[in-house]
C-alpha cells in the first residue's frame, strides 16, 4: 500500500539537505500525480471536482471518512427507526449485535450466544486481522469525538502532536474492561455502562431524542416521550464529548472497554502500521492526527492503533506504511497494563460485584417496582444479559419502559422497568422483545406473551399484580362511581371485576356504587388499570411485580390443584 | 519536542520464524472465535418461566415388604425411648430396616424454635431412641436433617435435637442455600420446588419421627407432614392447597421407617402450641411405613378426632395408592409395656 | 495542488502525502462498493418482515385505544387523549362490518358502532353477560347517538340477538319492568321511566335515554320505532298461543325457559296475569311436546306438591288429571291435558282458580266484569310471583 519498497532510491544520491522534509518532497516531486489516467483528463468545471478532486484522490483516509459518515448515519437511522411505526424488519439494533464485547461478556456470564449476537464475528473476525479498525471506521461513537475534535479542537500542529502522545491514562480502559469482565464471570453484566453502542443508543433514546422533540415538537413521537433519570445520561453524554477538548478522544483512548477489548483482539493482527526508521525522520508529523496516540513515531502501540491511516498521509517521507507480516519486533504487541494492575482491576470486578450485590436487590431485597418488560427472563439473569442499551425503552410505544436508577439495585442501573405513571405495557405488543439484543427481554411472539393458541395451556406472561388502595379508591372510599381500571382491563374474561354494593351515603341517602376487585389469577401486571386511574399523582391501584411468570420465586398463586383459580380457566375459554 | 529518542530499529522483515509463530496465533484465535461462535449460538428463544425444567425425583427407601411382619405397630407405655424400641421391635426389630454401613437419614420435625415440653418438634428422647437403634444395627453415618420454619440454629439448640446429635456423634446438616437442588415429580400441585437434596447425596435409608400434632389449617400434622421440612423455596404458597402438597410428599418419598410420636400430643392450637395445657399425654407411639394409615390412625387415635373425612389429605394419598387410609386392614400388632 | 484537499466549503488540513497508489484507490472502491452492498442489504432487510410476529399489529393497537378511549371518557372527561402519546397513527381496517346509523332526525352518533359476540359480551355488559348467554345469545349491537334536541343528553342503543324470537322473548320477559307502560308499535314491549324495551323477532333492544324528559324520551321512542319497523317480525315458536288472551292483564307475558317454579323437567314455560272480576290470577301452560315428556313432568308436579304442599282435591276434568294443592293458604290448580300442561299458580281464591282453569279446559266462557283489580291482591300477587320467580331462576 504504501511506496515504501517501491522503486524511489533513497538514500545515496540525496545531497545533503537542510531541511530534511523539504528534501525529501523536492526529490520525489516527479511522481506527484495520479496514476489513474482518467482523473486528469476530465478538468471542466462540471464535474471537475467531483472527478478530479473526489475520485481522483481517493486516498484510504477519505474512504475512511465517507465509510465513518455511512455507519454514523446508519446508526442514527437504526435509532429513528426503532418505533412501532417504522420498524418493519429493519435490524433496529445491528450495532449491538455486532459489538464483539457485548457477545463475548454475555457468552461469559450466559453460556450462550443469543441470535443475531453471532453477527460479532463479522467484526471480530477482521478485528484479529487488521487491528481496531472499528474504532475508526464504524464506531458511531467514535465519530462524534471525532468531529467534535475536528470541530471544537486546538487546530495547531505543535499541539496537537502532544496532544496525540500515548499517555498512561489510556490503560484505564484495560481496568474498566477486566472489572467488568471478572464481575461478568460472577453473573453481573456491566460492559454496558461504558460500551460505546450501548452508551449511544442510551443517549439517542433517553436525551438526544427526546430533547431534539423538545425543542422541535412532533419530530419523533406523536406526544413527547419523557426518561426517568435522563438528566443524568445527558450529563455523562455532554461530559465524554465535551472531554475532546481536552484530551482528544479522551473515551476512545482511555475509557471505552470495547476499544480495550478490541486492543486485546489485535494482539494478533497480521496487518499494522509500520514505520520504516530508515526513510524516517523522527519529524513526528505521524502524530498530528493520530486517534489512537498509538506512537505511530515509534514501536506501535497495537492495542491502541485505530488503523485511521492519519500517519500515512502525514508522513512527509513516505516511511509509514500499513504492512503485513511486519517485524514483531518494532512493535508493542500487548496492551499497556501491568500484570499487577490487571490484578488489581479483577479485584475491582469481583469486589464490586460483591458490593453491588450485598444490599440484596437482585435477591430477598428485590423491589417492588421492578416490573420487567413481558418476556424478561428471572431477575439475575436478567442482570446476566441485559446491557443497559435501551433499545427497548426506544422502541415502547406507550413511553411505560423506563430507565432505572437504583430501583434494581447498583448492578441494575438503567435496565428497563414499567412506569404505569407514564405508560402501560399494551396487550398486543412485543417490540422490546423484538429489538432486544441478548435476550434479556426474549425474542417472544404476541401468542406466547398473551397466551392464547397453542399457548393456552401455560397461560400469559404476567408482569405483576395489581391490587386495590381503597383508601383512594373512588367507589372506595369515596361514594363516586368510577371503575375505569375495569373498563380498561384488557384480558378476557376480565382481571378486574366489580361487585354492586348499596351503602347509606354520607347525606344519609342510599347510593349504589360498583366496587372493583382484582382476580389475581387472571390479572397480568399490564398496568392499564394503574396509568388510567383517575387518581392520578397515587394511583388506586397499583402494579407490583409479585406474581411475575418469569420468577418462580416471585409467583403468588401456585399452579395446579383442584382448587386452583388457574385450573379454573381451563374450563373457562380464554 | 520529543520525549524519548527514537528507536533504531532492525528494517529486515520478519523470520520465517516469527512469521510460522504469529500465522499459528493469528489461526489459532480464529479458531477459537469460529468454533465459540458456533458453539455458544442460541437459536431459539424460549419463554421465561414457562417450558420443561430440569429436576431430579428422590428414590423409594422402602425395603422389601414382609408378611411374616406386621405392618404397623402401635406400643404404649410411659418411658418415650422404651416404648420406640417396643414399637420398632414389634415391626421385627431395626434390623428389619437398617443393616451394617448404612447410611441412615433422619428426618425429624424441627419447624420451630419451641423447648420440647410444648411438643411442637420431635422430642430429643426420641430422635436418641431411633438414632441409638441405628448406632446398635451398624449404622456407618447418621445425618440429622431438616429445614424448619424458625432460623435453624435457634431451632435445633432449643429443640434440644443439637445436644443429641453432639452426644451420639451425628451428622447435622443445615439447609444451607447450596444444599438445595430442584425437585421434579408429577404431584398434583408439587412440580418443581427447591429439595433439600445433600443429606440423599450419601443417605441410602430415611427415617422420620415427626411428633403427633394439631394443625390449623390442615387439621392434623402427622408424618406425612414432616415432610414439609425438606422443601426450600417459597413454602408459605403450600398453604393455598395444603392437602394436595400433603399428598404429593408421599409421592415425593417414601421413607424406610416412619415413627410417630404420640407420646404427648399437641391436642389444640397447632402446629406451634405454645402453652401445656394444650398438650395431652398419650403415651403411644406408632411405627410403620405406611404414612396414610399412620395418619388416619394418628387421626382418630391420637388427636382424638372423629371427623376423618376432614383429613383431606389422607384421602388423597389413598385415593391415588400412596396407601392405605383404613389402617385397620393393616397387619397391626399392638404392646403395652 | 490545492483543490486536491478540498471538499466543497470545508478546508481540511493539509497532509503530507500527495500521491496515492493505484492499488490503494483500488482497494478505496472495493470499500465504497462494500459500503453500497451493506447499504442495499439492509434496505432488502427491512422490507422483509412477517408482520405477525416482528411488528405488532397496529390495527390491534388502536381499537384497544379507541376502545379504551371511548370508555375512559365517560369518567375522566378530558385529558385522555393525552394517552394516545405515542402509539400509531390512526390505522385503517378493522372498521365495523355493520353499522347502527342514525334511524331518527336530530340523532347524532357519539362513536362507531360497537359489536360484541358470546365471548366478548362480557366487555360490555360484564358480570350480566351470563344470563344473556343462558339465551342463546348470538350479537349485540350497540352505539351511542347525542340528540339535537337536548344537550348534552345522549341515547344508548342496544341490539342483542338472540339465536330464536322465544329466546329474544325470554331474556326480554325476564328483565321486564313491571311498571312500564306497553307500547303499541311491537307486540313485545314497553316504556319505562328512560326507556324502551321490546323484542322484533329475534331480537331484544334496549333503547335507553340518559334523561326522563319529554325532549329525550320524545325522540327516543322515535328512534325505538323506526327501529322497530326495520327489524324482521318473527313470532315464530313462540308458544303464547296456548295461554288465553281474555282477561289477560297487558304487558304480564313472562316466558320461562327452564327449571320453571323450581321444577326440573318445567321447560319453555309461558306465563301471564289474569284480572278475573278484580282478582288477579297467574296463569301458566307448557307444552311438553310428547305425552311422555308431559306425563314426567306431570309426575314431578305431583310429586312436588304432595311433599311441599297440601294436595286438597284430585280428579279428572275434560279428559286430562288435576290437582288442587294449598301451600300455606296460596291455592294452585294445576292439569294435564294431552302435551300440555297448565294451571293456576299462587292463587288466593281457590274456587275462583278452580273456574278459571275448567274454563280453560272446558271451553266454558267466563264470565266477570271488568274491574280494576284489588290493590291488595295484586299487590300480593305480584310480588310473590315477581320474587319467586327470581329466585328459582337467577
Amino acid at each position: 500500500m504504501s511506496c515504501g519498497s517501491n522503486n524511489c532510491s533513497c538514500g545515496s544520491k540525496t545531497p545533503e539537505p537542510q531541511d530534511p522534509v523539504k528534501a525529501y518532497v523536492e526529490k520525489n516531486k516527479s511522481r506527484t500525480s495520479s496514476k489513474l489516467g482518467f482523473v486528469q483528463v476530465s478538468s471542466s468545471k462540471v464535474g471537475s471536482w467531483f472527478f478530479k478532486d473526489f475520485l481522483g484522490n481517493m486516498r484510504i483516509t477519505r474512504v475512511r471518512v465517507i465509510s465513518q459518515a455511512f455507519f454514523f448515519s446508519l446508526f442514527v437511522f437504526f435509532a429513528v427507526i426503532a418505533d412501532l411505526r417504522y420498524l418493519k424488519g429493519y435490524p433496529a439494533s445491528l450495532f449491538l449485535e455486532l459489538d464483539p464485547l457485548v457477545a463475548v461478556a454475555t457468552a461469559i456470564t450466559t453460556h450462550t450466544v443469543y441470535k443475531g449476537l453471532i453477527l460479532s464475528l463479522i467484526l471480530l473476525i477482521p478485528t484479529l486481522l487488521l487491528g481496531r479498525f472499528f474504532c475508526n471506521w464504524i464506531c458511531p461513537y467514535g465519530t462524534l469525538h471525532q468531529v467534535t475534535n475536528f470541530l471544537f479542537g486546538k487546530r495547531d500542529d505543535l499541539k496537537d502532536i502532544e496532544s496525540n502522545r500515548f499517555r498512561g491514562l489510556q490503560q484505564l480502559k484495560y481496568v474498566i474492561l477486566i472489572a467488568m469482565i471478572v464481575a461478568a464471570f460472577f453473573g453481573s453484566l456491566q460492559i454496558g455502562l461504558l460500551d460505546p453502542i450501548c452508551l449511544l443508543h442510551r443517549s439517542f433514546t433517553t436525551v438526544i431524542f427526546p430533547g431534539i422533540n423538545e425543542i422541535f415538537p412532533d419530530t419523533f413521537y406523536v406526544h413527547q416521550y419523557y426518561h426517568v433519570g435522563a438528566w443524568f445520561i445527558g450529563a455523562i453524554l455532554i461530559f465524554f464529548v465535551a472531554m475532546n477538548v481536552v484530551i482528544p478522544r479522551f473515551f476512545c483512548r482511555a475509557v471505552c472497554p470495547l476499544g480495550a477489548f478490541l486492543g486485546v483482539m489485535s494482539k494478533f493482527a497480521v496487518w499494522r502500521i509500520e514505520r520504516d526508521p530508515n526513510k524516517c525522520i523522527d519529524c513526528d508529523k505521524c502524530l498530528r492526527s493520530c486517534q489512537g496516540a498509538a506512537d505511530p513515531h515509534t514501536q506501535l502501540r497495537k492495542s491502541e492503533c485505530f488503523v485511521c491511516f492519519n500517519c500515512i498521509d502525514d508522513c512527509p517521507t513516505d516511511a509509514i506504511s500499513f504492512k503485513f507480516m511486519a517485524n514483531p519486533e518494532h512493535e508493542v504487541s500487548n496492551p499497556p497494563i501491568s500484570g499487577r494492575r490487571v490484578f488489581m482491576a479483577g479485584l475491582l470486578g469481583a469486589g464490586g460485584y460483591a458490593v453491588a450485590r450485598a444490599s440484596g436487590a437482585s435477591e430477598k431485597n428485590w423491589q417492588k417496582t421492578v416490573i420487567r418488560p413481558p418476556g424478561s427472563v428471572a431477575e439475575p439473569e436478567f442482570l446476566e444479559r441485559c446491557i443497559k442499551c435501551d433499545q427497548c425503552i426506544r422502541v415502547c410505544p406507550t413511553n411505560v419502559l423506563q430507565p432505572t436508577f437504583f430501583e434494581a439495585g447498583l448492578e441494575g442501573i438503567w435496565t428497563p422497568i414499567l412506569n404505569m405513571k407514564i405508560g402501560w405495557c399494551e396487550l398486543n405488543c412485543t417490540m422490546c422483545s423484538q429489538v432486544c439484543p441478548t435476550g434479556a427481554i426474549q425474542r417472544i411472539t404476541i401468542p406466547e406473551k398473551t397466551g392464547v393458541g397453542d399457548f393456552a395451556e401455560q397461560g400469559p406472561i404476567k408482569l405483576g399484580t395489581a391490587f386495590y388502595d381503597r383508601g383512594r379508591c373512588l367507589p372506595w372510599a369515596m361514594e363516586t362511581p368510577c371503575v375505569v381500571c375495569e373498563e380498561v382491563c384488557p384480558t378476557s374474561p376480565k382481571a378486574i371485576y366489580s361487585r354492586e354494593v348499596t351503602i347509606t351515603k354520607r347525606d344519609g341517602k342510599d347510593g349504589t356504587y360498583r366496587r372493583p376487585y382484582v382476580d389475581p389469577s387472571l390479572c397480568i401486571g399490564c398496568g392499564i388499570c394503574e396509568h388510567e386511574c383517575p387518581v392520578k399523582d397515587y394511583a388506586a391501584i397499583r402494579v407490583t411485580a409479585i406474581g411475575e411468570t418469569r420468577s418462580d420465586d416471585r409467583k403468588l398463586l401456585m399452579d395446579g390443584g383442584d382448587a386452583s383459580n388457574i385450573l379454573d380457566l381451563v374450563g373457562r375459554e380464554r | 519536542m520529543k520525549n524519548t529518542e527514537p528507536i533504531k530499529m532492525e528494517t529486515s522483515d520478519m523470520t520465517r520464524r516469527q512469521f510460522m509463530r504469529q500465522a499459528v496465533m493469528t489461526g489459532t484465535t480464529l479458531g477459537v472465535a469460529l468454533a465459540g461462535g458456533a458453539y455458544l449460538w442460541e437459536r431459539k428463544h424460549f419463554v421465561p418461566g414457562f417450558g420443561e425444567r430440569e429436576g431430579l425425583s428422590l428414590p423409594s427407601f422402602r425395603v422389601e415388604p414382609n408378611t411374616a411382619l406386621p405392618d404397623l405397630a402401635v406400643a404404649h407405655g410411659a418411658d418415650r425411648k422404651q416404648v420406640i424400641r417396643a414399637a420398632v421391635d414389634a415391626l421385627g426389630g431395626i434390623n428389619r430396616y437398617i443393616q451394617k454401613g448404612d447410611v441412615v437419614m433422619i428426618k425429624p420435625n424441627v419447624a420451630f424454635d419451641r423447648p420440647p415440653a410444648l411438643c411442637a418438634t420431635t422430642h430429643p428422647d426420641a430422635l436418641t431412641a431411633i438414632a441409638e437403634l441405628c448406632i446398635e444395627a451398624g449404622a456407618k453415618k447418621v445425618i440429622i436433617a431438616d429445614n424448619p420454619i424458625n432460623s435453624p440454629t435457634s431451632c435445633f439448640l432449643k429443640s434440644g435435637l443439637e445436644a443429641v446429635a453432639n452426644n451420639l456423634s451425628l451428622s447435622m446438616q443445615y439447609p444451607e442455600s447450596s444444599a438445595f437442588q430442584s425437585l421434579k415429580m408429577e404431584g398434583e400441585i408439587l412440580r418443581h420446588w427447591p429439595l433439600f437434596h445433600r443429606p440423599f447425596e450419601q443417605a441410602n435409608k430415611v427415617i422420620g419421627i415427626s411428633p403427633a400434632k394439631d394443625h390449623n389449617l390442615c387439621y392434623g400434622s402427622l408424618t406425612m407432614k414432616n415432610w414439609y421440612g425438606l422443601l426450600g423455596g417459597r413454602r408459605n404458597q403450600f398453604h393455598q392447597h395444603i392437602h394436595s402438597i400433603i399428598s404429593d410428599f408421599a409421592l415425593m418419598i417414601q421413607p424406610t421407617l416412619m415413627i410417630l410420636d404420640g407420646m404427648s400430643v399437641l391436642m389444640k392450637n397447632g402446629p406451634t402450641g405454645g402453652r401445656l395445657s394444650d398438650v395431652a399425654e398419650m403415651n403411644t407411639v406408632v411405627a410403620g411405613d405406611d404414612m396414610v394409615a399412620m395418619d388416619s390412625y394418628g387421626y382418630v387415635n391420637l388427636l382424638g378426632r372423629d371427623n376423618l373425612d376432614q383429613l383431606g389429605y389422607v384421602h388423597k394419598a389413598h385415593d391415588r395408592g400412596l396407601g392405605n387410609k383404613n389402617w385397620q386392614e393393616l397387619k397391626l400388632k399392638e404392646v403395652t409395656i | 495542488m490545492k483543490a486536491n484537499l478540498r471538499f466543497p466549503g470545508i478546508r481540511l488540513r493539509k497532509v503530507a502525502r500527495e500521491e496515492i497508489p493505484s492499488f490503494e484507490q483500488f482497494l478505496g472502491g472495493l470499500i465504497l462498493l462494500l459500503i453500497v452492498v451493506i447499504g442495499i442489504g439492509i434496505y432488502v432487510k427491512g422490507k422483509i418482515y412477517d408482520p405477525h410476529t416482528y411488528a405488532l399489529d397496529p390495527a390491534a393497537l388502536e381499537s384497544t385505544r379507541s376502545e379504551v378511549l371511548g370508555k375512559a371518557a365517560t369518567v375522566v372527561a378530558e385529558g385522555t387523549s393525552e394517552r394516545i402519546g405515542g402509539v400509531v397513527a390512526a390505522a385503517a381496517g378493522a372498521a365495523p362490518v355493520k353499522v347502527l346509523p342514525p334511524m331518527a332526525d336530530g340523532f347524532n352518533p357519539m362513536g362507531d358502532t360497537e359489536h360484541y359476540v358470546p365471548d366478548t359480551l362480557f366487555e360490555k355488559i360484564n358480570g350480566r353477560a351470563p344470563a344473556y348467554l343462558a339465551f342463546n345469545f348470538q350479537e349485540l349491537t350497540t352505539r351511542s347517538f347525542t340528540l339535537d334536541s337536548a344537550a348534552g343528553q345522549f341515547v344508548d342503543v342496544f341490539i342483542f340477538s338472540m339465536d330464536t324470537p322465544k329466546n329474544a322473548f325470554g331474556i326480554f320477559s325476564m328483565e321486564r319492568d313491571g311498571s312500564g307502560a306497553t307500547v303499541d308499535f311491537v307486540t313485545d314491549g314497553y316504556r319505562s321511566e328512560m326507556g324502551f324495551f321490546y323484542r322484533q323477532g329475534n331480537a331484544y333492544v334496549q333503547v335507553l335515554a340518559s334523561d326522563s324528559s319529554a325532549a329525550v324520551m320524545t325522540p327516543a321512542e322515535a328512534f325505538a320505532k323506526a327501529l322497530a319497523a326495520s327489524l324482521p317480525v318473527d313470532d315464530s315458536g313462540l308458544g303464547a298461543s296456548l295461554l288465553p288472551t281474555k282477561y289477560q292483564v297487558a304487558n304480564s307475558l313472562n316466558f320461562i325457559q327452564s327449571n320453571a317454579y323450581g321444577l326440573s323437567l318445567m321447560k319453555d314455560v309461558y306465563e301471564a296475569k289474569y284480572n278475573v272480576g278484580g282478582t288477579v290470577l297467574t296463569y301458566f301452560a307448557m307444552d311438553a311436546g310428547s305425552e311422555a315428556d308431559a306425563a314426567a313432568a306431570w309426575e314431578e308436579i305431583k310429586g312436588y306438591h304432595t311433599k311441599y304442599a297440601d294436595v286438597q282435591q284430585t280428579g279428572d276434568v275434560g279428559g286430562g288429571p288435576f290437582i288442587v294443592s294449598d301451600n300455606f293458604g296460596d291455592w294452585n290448580v294445576l292439569f294435564m291435558n294431552g302435551t300440555i300442561l297448565g294451571g293456576v299458580v299462587d292463587s288466593s281464591d281457590r274456587a275462583l282458580s278452580y273456574e278459571f282453569v275448567e274454563a280453560q279446559l272446558t271451553g266454558a266462557e267466563l264470565d266477570y266484569a271488568e274491574q280494576a283489580p284489588s290493590a291488595a291482591g295484586e299487590g300480593t300477587d305480584a310480588a310473590v310471583s315477581e320474587e319467586g320467580f327470581d329466585d328459582e331462576e337467577y
